[in-house]
């Protein structure tokens, strides 16, 4: 030990060398996480409704659909996209599969806290909507999704930074994400330690916006409920 | 305006309502009572149809349904619940909307009206409930009997030929239950059609033009208020009303 250097476990130069090159790739992170949630949303909001659907022809296709997705690997998921669909003639960019495969992927689990938020608005609000003459879409935007959001948010936030960190997964199929550069870079200088404590620190970072992101809607949220 | 031909409504096992014919006139104000677990809530919400009934056929204004055991159509509730609001217990006021905004939502989104002539009626309603000042506060901000008046403004947004009450007062601390009363009392002396479930016996006196006392799922008693409460010819009728009224002394 008497030769250590913290060069050893950090080195600064390096890292900051190289900051630029990771920086690019931490955009493509945000980026992938961003329009993954976004569809993740969307596709779990679909897939809620249609899991609670009296019409077993919608519930019990929603049901299987995140029993599989909650129950397969992502890495798998995006090795299907990528490595298997080119077999069967489809054949996307790195960018677009890992897209496709997160957003899909996450649906499942998004799917699952929207239905369980939208179940525990109360009935008595569906009552009232009725008695009030709105139609089910009406009550369902207007009344329960509203109340919904407030009770989901904190479970969302948390699928929000699952999906950042779940696109370090897409380097496997080439796209160059942060986590893609990251490599890159350990193969030039051979400063591992370094480069996966550097990236390590800037997905955190992503993650600590999120958790403000998370404050600030909850806030918003909660504005109608007495302290 | 209301018929209710041999209602029917069987949970599982259970039948609540047995066979229950009613027939209530234009301004009438309905009083049902009765012990608990004997039908009066199942036959009111039957009356707006939150709850399905199992056989029998119901008849509001000029809309007639039958009902076979199936769920009545999309089209037979819409029908039969343009002429109807219902109050609840719980009020179930909407929490992510301020007062005036649970006033103005079903007509604004289900009619489609103009947002500001809603408000300035809306400020009327209020004005009439004697929530004007907290108009813009949200149900959490209120209490029990504001939260149960604004719920009444919101009905009343729509001019329902039809109130029905849910046990208006149940739910409610009991220096609370009169300011809501007061309301409802003004409504009747309008002329407003009122079904009331309800436990307040002086209440249902007072306001009422009949009273039906209803018991195991059978209406036993109807008749004037001073009959029924002074004179009630049925044994089932006495013996409830004797227990109200010692509990009460």
């Amino acid at each position: 030990m008497a030769d250590f250097k913290w060069e050893y476990l950090f080195n600064v130069e390096i890292a900051l060398d190289s900051l630029p090159f990771i920086l690019e790739g931490a955009w493509q992170t945000i980026l992938i996480a961003l329009v993954s949630m976004f569809f993740a949303l969307i596709m779990g909001l679909f897939v809620a409704l249609a899991r609670m659907n009296r019409f077993i022809g919608l519930s019990l296709p929603a049901r299987l659909f995140i029993s599989f997705m909650r129950g397969t690997p992502l890495l798998v998921i995006l090795f299907i996209l990528y490595f298997g669909f080119p077999m069967v003639g489809i054949e996307m960019e790195p960018l677009t599969a890992a897209i496709i495969g997160i957003s899909v992927h996450f649906s499942a689990y998004t799917a699952e806290i929207i239905r369980s938020a939208i179940s525990s608005v109360s009935k008595g609000q569906w009552e009232a909507a009725e008695t009030l003459r709105m139609n089910y879409w009406q009550t369902m935007i207007r009344i329960i999704l509203p109340q919904a959001t407030r009770i989901a948010l904190p479970p969302l936030s948390s699928t929000f930074m699952d999906i950042i960190k779940g696109t370090s997964l897409a380097m496997v199929i080439t796209v160059s994400e942060m986590f893609y550069r990251a490599k890159v870079v350990v193969g030039q200088t051979y400063e591992s330690l370094t480069l996966y404590i550097l990236v390590a620190l800037i997905y955190w970072a992503i993650c600590a916006l999120v958790t403000l992101l998370q404050d600030y809607l909850e806030k918003k949220a909660n504005r109608y409920v007495a302290a | 305006m209301i018929k209710v031909e041999n209602l029917s409504k069987q949970f599982d096992d259970v039948e609540v309502l047995k066979s229950i014919s009613l027939e209530i006139n234009k301004g009438e104000v309905v009083s049902i009572i009765g012990p608990s677990g004997s039908g009066k809530t199942t036959l009111l919400r039957c009356l707006n149809l939150l709850e399905t009934p199992s056989r029998g056929s119901l008849q509001i204004n000029d809309v007639h349904v039958t009902f076979t055991g199936k769920t009545p159509s999309k089209k037979q509730k819409i029908d039969i619940r343009q002429f109807s609001g219902m109050v609840f217990q719980h009020f179930h006021l909407f929490p992510h909307k301020t007062v005036i905004e649970n006033i103005i939502e079903a007509p604004l989104v289900v009619q489609k009206r103009n947002k500001q002539d809603l408000l300035r009626e809306a400020e009327g309603l209020l004005q009439k409930v004697g929530l004007l000042d907290h108009k813009n506060q949200y149900p959490e901000q209120l209490s029990g009997g504001q939260k149960q008046r604004a719920a009444i403004a919101r009905i009343l947004a729509l001019k329902p030929d039809l109130l029905l009450f849910d046990e208006p007062t149940s739910a409610l601390d009991p220096e609370l239950v009169g300011e809501v009363l007061t309301v409802i009392k003004e409504l009747a002396l309008e002329g407003q059609t009122m079904v009331i479930v309800t436990h307040e016996m002086d209440f249902a006196r007072e306001v009422s033009d009949r009273v039906i006392f209803i018991a195991d799922g059978h209406i036993v008693e109807q008749g004037k208020p001073e009959d029924i409460f002074k004179a009630p010819t049925e044994e089932r009728t006495q013996k409830f009303l004797q227990k109200v009224l010692l509990r009460r002394a």
